[in-house]
């Protein structure tokens, strides 16, 4: 064993927490299950921002050093991905805001291109949960949260008809 | 996820400390074996599994891979002190979920060498 890691999604107004997600399509819908075929982004309009996270909890010292990085899958033209801002100060982890299509102004890191994890942004860690202020580099709170890595696909008229290619987000962390 | 390797610290005095493959402190059940070390006390840390061992000794510094003895550094340490990580990397795909969950184990020392403060991390796959 190790510790134990789930990718969680917080949804709608009350910020309702789904565990344990299995896709993270950016849609033209607020939830964590319609598939995106059923609710497509237009080009010219944004996917609704998706607030995903990771939850660490089995047994373990101590989680730190962690990484987030889009790590492949180009994406075409017309097409840019925001996302949270790296850590280096508790403030600028991301209190939650019921997710909307119009741009997310916080959202300040594009990470259209793909990259190397060990090139990626800072994740921070801390208790209760993503938004919770006393966000560390490293944390022995048993559960913890990462800061909210939150993501959303802007789109201009440009953006080609069908999917975009598959993209892969990757999240690294050290733990003992 | 079943851990590959598993720690086993041999003290000082001639003791060992044993990691149990749940990874589960003996002083508390929500922390991981490596809460139970007293770190001042170890002489090697040597990790076992897959059939190979890879230690580091931390009164000189120097490390083993299958008992051949090793080293990464020029003159005396002083203050080493162990470093032990598993380091994960989840690739989360955004249509087909999570790709592949990796770890890696890390371990070796940080000291000081001729005044300098310096790492030497072996990593194992």
């Amino acid at each position: 064993m190790a510790a134990t890691f789930e990718w969680d999604e917080a949804n709608g107004v009350g910020e309702t927490v789904t565990h344990a997600r299995t896709e993270s399509n950016w849609k033209n819908i607020d939830d964590s299950t319609t598939a995106y075929t059923a609710n497509p982004i237009t080009a010219g309009n944004n996917s609704f921002d998706k607030w995903q996270y990771g939850h660490f909890s089995g047994t373990y010292n101590q989680i730190l050093a962690g990484l987030w990085a889009h790590t492949a899958g180009a994406f075409g033209a017309g097409l840019t991905l925001k996302a949270s801002p790296t850590m280096t100060a508790d403030a600028n982890r991301l209190a939650y805001a019921t997710p909307a299509t119009a741009a997310n102004a916080n959202l300040t890191l594009d990470a259209t291109s793909v990259i190397t994890i060990g090139s990626g942004k800072a994740v921070w860690f801390g208790v209760t949960g993503p938004a919770t202020a006393g966000k560390a580099a490293s944390t022995t709170s048993n559960p913890a949260y990462t800061n909210y890595l939150t993501t959303q696909l802007q789109t201009t008229g440009s953006a080609a008809a069908g999917d975009t290619v598959t993209a892969t987000l990757t999240l690294q962390y050290d733990e003992n | 996820m079943v851990l590959k390797y598993l720690f086993k610290a041999t003290y000082l005095d001639g003791t060992n400390y044993q990691q149990n493959p749940e990874d589960i402190s003996c002083q508390d059940p929500k922390r991981s074996c490596f809460f139970d070390l007293k770190s001042d006390l170890i002489k090697t840390f040597c990790l076992e599994g897959d059939g190979h061992s890879y230690l580091v000794d931390l009164t000189d510094g120097h490390f083993e891979i299958d008992g051949t003895s090793f080293c990464f550094h020029e003159h005396p340490l002083t203050e080493i002190k162990l470093i032990y990580f598993r380091r994960h990397t989840h690739n989360f795909n955004l249509q087909f979920g999570e790709q592949s969950h990796t770890m890696c184990f890390r371990f070796g020392w940080q000291a000081e060498e001729n005044g300098k403060q310096i790492q030497r991390i072996m990593e194992i796959n």
